[in-house]
């Protein structure tokens, strides 16, 4: 096998104790990171750059991407603890982490993250190493017109995830959408509700907006609680999952590593599309969907472990085409440059050794990442039993400069601080703040790409039916609200009646491999479900 | 490490007299023309890390910092599409320790088209750093075998040849846009949000044709066969494919070139700009910056700051009669 | 819907002293100024170019987002709900000084840098909201910003606006 000598080839230098140790050091770096919240791969990756000019270009490489899939894990841990995600994906996250962690398992969400992590993360890298040329002309088949499909998915999935009322989720992702279409529009280039402030030219910057959404306004929340209200340091029972727990978590984590592996190879919105997707294919293959929201294991497992599938397999229209599908791998496209080496379709041939090196280095560092975090968990989970007065302050003042370091500019600390207040009245009112910050998200991809089809096809609408790719997206959506009717009426039939029935209902609805997804001794939560 | 960034909080605070009565108490250290620079200078840059103005703000700013023996300290703020950059150099104090790379969109178009607090007359240039050349492709696969084809098409079915520009504010975008008005050419322009997406779109078969920066993004997909240049934009054809006709030899009046310049606030003192201007020229032909920036995009005469002044001036008078506030 | 547990779960036996009818009036009051937001954006984006479905202008899709806010809010408003909601407290107004104390934060940052406007902020979370001793509160407040303006500024070389303080030693 071909493959097979250069990945042996690969792993020989990656096994150099040269590029071992900078493996090394970009998985604790990214892992670091993701504790600083606001402070992303993006920003790091930016900051290392010059340092990377003067090392090997594999080793450099090997570092910058061992940042990237490393902060994918680090961003979980302050999503799961404080609530602070610094990234998209991790949003999901924060749905049922934060509520185990509320719940005094917050050692148990970090280390089924970790597991998934681990599974998703060398999943992907497998796929990579077999199957990225054929799945690199996937990615090239996504055009602008499949691009609005597939936001539409991540829409309809947005709106139907929330815990709350569906309709309050339809009108804060109408909110989100609008916030993002602030700055110069994507087609004409004029401004749009930038109100003479120059900064707003370039849009609400993410990070400041969700950390502003989630973590702030928890922060500031803490103030109009009473002193017994401290709850989160006193309990923290398991610090490792069960073997219950890992049970549970067996079925999405398998999904989720397929789910992301697949989406991550879309340029753009991958990593967030995954973890979204992973979450409501877990909610609907659920024994009690009512659950989620509440501190469900899959809640996290299955979109932990899709993310940093996603962002393996993100890897692979990078290597093989060349075309780099977000920020963070923009730059390590450009620090490939600046060693005089373009990545394109002749990567795999002209620089081998790069090409399996960096693939080989992969594996080696979701293993380290999975060996350095187990024992971390035991160290991040004491961050709780810090008071809450102590941890409250620490957290502000981070993220206050976390999300200047993303432009050097104070104009982000105004708008994390302004989504903060905005944060705290949504959770006073019944709000919730993810349907706004993932339509938020999406949002921008899906005008862009609609407008771009409608000049392509000169205002004609058949563009996203006789385009495949969009048209097989269309259906895959059809398919989904058919499912979400037909399955309400299923549940919504046997209201008074034994748990077993209800068992059979949700199989039927479902799709049948989903013995694994719950454990079996939940009945005593089926009852609350018929209600 | 010493920086200056001093931002306008927000308008009605009423105290940024005081802030900016404090700046100039603080950054107390005496900064003679002689003995420049004497401290850091900050290199900003209005783009994100990682793209080719990035590197080449990093290669002019580690190879100045040793000519004229200091520390250049690059400072990406993407934010407000580069004007919070341009503002801020801009409104800096005019002793050379405050610099930054701009091109077309940020100096130029951005000012025509928004209201912003700065325009290009604003600074002194300080010399050409890189110039990227640009150029129409379309894929393998296309039924244009050259640039004539493609504007003919164009010409005969007004508005149904989708071309790709990296960007809505792109020189590029506007330059279509000018030959559009000019001409009666009419193409379906399709903004992308960079080379990026563009290329994505060509390889994928998308749209029919992309009007594109001539950086070796380009040049891996052409080696490869997958993308086929039609024609370079402009007077001189491109060192990467010297088969390939320009524009102009085919009879068509476009060109665009993606300008890479140094510039400082407009009051520098001549003595620092001329010692910049020295040592942007030195670096051209400095053997790391050529490695890092690539061969092709290097000038190999220097423009110095008068004439790079110029350039942009002539792109502002082509491009006032489409860009209106 | 549960956003916030900690403070969902507290809140389990709900205080029913309130008359149901200002309960009622109470929720309608975020919806209606969604609603007028939604009004607002809709009038924005007419004002910006709106084009057609099949060349859309620059106002096509905020307008329609802002309809969606408009008649989402106005199902709301119809219809708004009965789940349980946090109680407005006396307490919320600490929140309110809190927040000013940020934004003092943010103004103080810009004109003396990073250290000086960190230690007071530290100051007051950590002693008067967070109850500290004072101590605790000294200690942490001077080597809490020392550590990370080291970390940011210093090794992430992220530029912080001049330095009235430590900029005369790091």
């Amino acid at each position: 096998m071909d493959t097979l000598s250069n990945l042996g080839n690969g792993f020989s230098i990656a096994f150099d104790p040269t590029n071992l140790l900078f493996v090394f050091i970009g998985v604790v770096i990214g892992t670091a990171i993701g504790v600083l919240p606001g402070l992303g791969p993006t920003a790091t990756i930016a900051l290392l750059l010059p340092i990377t000019y003067t090392m090997d270009p594999t080793a450099s490489i090997i570092m910058l991407a061992g940042i990237y899939y490393g902060s994918m894990y680090g961003g979980t841990i302050t999503s799961v603890l404080l609530r602070l995600p610094g990234e998209a994906a991790s949003v999901v996250t924060t749905f049922d982490g934060y509520q185990m962690t509320k719940q005094g398992r917050a050692g148990t969400a970090l280390g089924i993250a970790a597991i998934g992590s681990f599974i998703g993360g060398t999943v992907a890298i497998i796929g990579l190493t077999f199957m990225a040329p054929m799945l690199a002309r996937i990615a090239l088949s996504m055009g602008p017109s499949a691009f609005v499909a597939l936001m539409i998915m991540g829409l309809f999935l947005v709106t139907s995830l929330g815990t709350g009322s569906a309709i309050k989720s339809v009108c804060m992702a109408a909110v989100g959408l609008l916030l993002a279409t602030v700055g110069q529009d994507p087609i004409d280039g004029s401004a749009r509700f930038t109100f003479g402030q120059v900064p707003l030219l370039g849009g609400l910057d993410f990070v400041a907006v969700a950390m502003g959404l989630f973590g702030v306004a928890e922060l500031i929340k803490t103030l109009e609680q009473t002193e017994k209200a401290q709850v989160i340091k006193t309990k923290i029972k398991n610090i490792w999952p069960s073997r219950k727990d890992m049970k549970d978590s067996a079925g999405a984590i398998g999904r989720g590593s397929a789910l992301g592996f697949f989406i991550g190879i879309l340029p753009g919105g991958g990593g967030v599309i995954s973890s979204l997707a992973s979450y409501a294919t877990e909610k609907k293959l659920a024994k009690d969907p009512s659950r989620f929201g509440k501190g469900a294991i899959e809640g996290v497992a299955g979109p932990e472990t899709a993310n940093n599938a996603s962002s393996s397999s993100a890897f692979i229209p990078l290597l093989v085409l060349g075309i780099p599908s977000n920020v963070v791998l923009a730059m390590i496209f450009g620090a490939l440059l600046m060693h005089g080496i373009t990545p394109g379709p002749q990567l795999m041939t002209e620089h081998s050794g790069l090409f399996w090196g960096v693939i080989a280095s992969m594996y080696v560092g979701n293993l380290m990442l999975l060996i350095l975090n187990v024992p971390l968990v035991g160290v991040f989970i004491q961050m709780l039993r810090v008071r809450q007065g102590i941890l409250v302050a620490f957290s502000l003042l981070i993220v206050l400069i976390g999300v200047y370091s993303i432009n050097n500019s104070s104009f982000d600390m105004w708008v994390v601080l302004a989504f903060g207040v905005l944060g705290w009245i949504m959770s006073k009112t019944g709000f919730d703040p993810a349907p706004l910050v993932l339509a938020f998200v999406l949002g921008p991809i899906l005008e862009k790409s609609f407008r771009q089809s409608m000049l392509i096809s000169g205002g004609s609408l058949d563009i996203f039916i006789t385009d495949p790719a969009s048209a097989i997206i269309f259906a895959v959506i059809l398919v989904m609200i058919g499912f979400k009717v037909f399955g309400g009426r299923l549940k919504k039939r046997p209201a008074p009646v034994l748990p077993s029935q209800i068992a059979d209902s949700t199989t039927a609805a479902g799709s049948g491999d989903r013995s694994t997804a719950s454990g079996e001794s939940q009945n005593e939560k089926v009852t609350e479900n018929t209600k | 490490m010493i920086k200056k960034r001093f931002q306008t909080v927000t308008a009605g605070l009423g105290i940024a007299g005081i802030a900016l009565s404090m700046a100039a108490c603080s950054s107390s250290s005496v900064a003679s023309t002689e003995d420049y620079p004497s401290k850091p200078v900050t290199f900003m840059m209005p783009y994100a890390a990682g793209g080719p103005s990035d590197t080449t703000a990093r290669s002019y700013g580690a190879c100045l910092g040793e000519q004229l023996g200091g520390t250049f300290v690059v400072e990406n703020q993407e934010s407000g599409a580069g004007a919070v950059a341009m503002q801020k150099v801009a409104s800096a104090k005019p002793d050379g320790y405050t610099v930054g790379l701009s091109t077309n969109g940020p100096l130029v178009l951005n000012p025509m088209s928004n209201d912003l607090s700065y325009t290009r007359e604003d600074f002194r240039a300080l010399g050409t750093m890189a110039e990227i050349p640009t150029l129409f492709a379309v894929s393998k696969n296309s039924e244009y075998k050259d640039i004539a084809a493609l504007f003919e098409a164009a010409k005969a079915n007004p508005g149904t040849i989708s071309i790709g520009v990296p960007g809505a504010t792109s020189s590029l975008a506007i330059e279509l846009k000018r030959l559009q008005q000019d001409t009666g050419i009419e193409f379906a322009l399709v903004p992308t949000s960079g080379s990026t997406e563009l290329i994505t779109n060509l390889l994928g078969g998308h749209i029919d044709a992309g009007f594109i920066n001539d950086h070796v993004d380009v040049e891996s997909q052409v080696k490869a066969g997958a993308i086929v240049p039609l024609a370079a934009a402009g007077e001189v054809r491109s060192e990467a494919y010297p088969k390939v006709p320009t524009t102009i030899e085919s009879g068509y009046d476009v060109k665009t070139t993606s300008v890479y310049g140094l510039f400082a606030p407009k009051d520098l003192p001549e003595e620092i700009a001329s010692k910049i201007e020295a040592g942007v020229k030195t670096c051209l032909t400095d053997e790391d910056v050529i490695k890092q920036i690539g061969d092709r995009f290097v000038p190999n005469e220097f423009t110095d700051g008068a004439d790079t002044a110029k350039v942009f001036e002539t792109m502002e008078t082509r491009y006032a009669p489409i860009l209106s506030k | 819907m549960v956003s916030s547990p900690v403070t969902a779960i507290q809140d389990v036996p709900l205080k029913r002293t309130d008359r149901a009818g200002r309960r009622i009036a109470g929720r309608r009051i975020a919806p209606l100024v969604l609603f007028a937001f939604g009004v607002l954006a809709t009038v924005g984006s007419i004002r910006l170019e709106l084009g057609t479905l099949q060349h859309p202008g620059p106002g096509l899709w905020p307008l329609v987002t802002a309809l969606t806010i408009v008649l989402s809010s106005i199902v709301i408003i119809a219809l708004p709900g009965e789940e349980p909601l946090e109680a407005w407290t006396s307490k919320s107004i600490g929140v309110a000084t809190g927040v000013a104390s940020l934004c003092a934060f943010v103004v103080l940052f810009n004109l003396v840098g990073f250290f000086i406007p960190a230690v007071l902020m530290m100051l007051l979370w950590l002693r008067v909201y967070g109850g500290e001793t004072l101590r605790t509160t000294i200690i942490l407040s001077l080597a809490g910003p020392l550590v990370l303006h080291i970390i940011f500024d210093t090794l992430l070389g992220v530029p912080f606006p001049r330095d009235l303080l430590l900029g005369h030693f790091l």
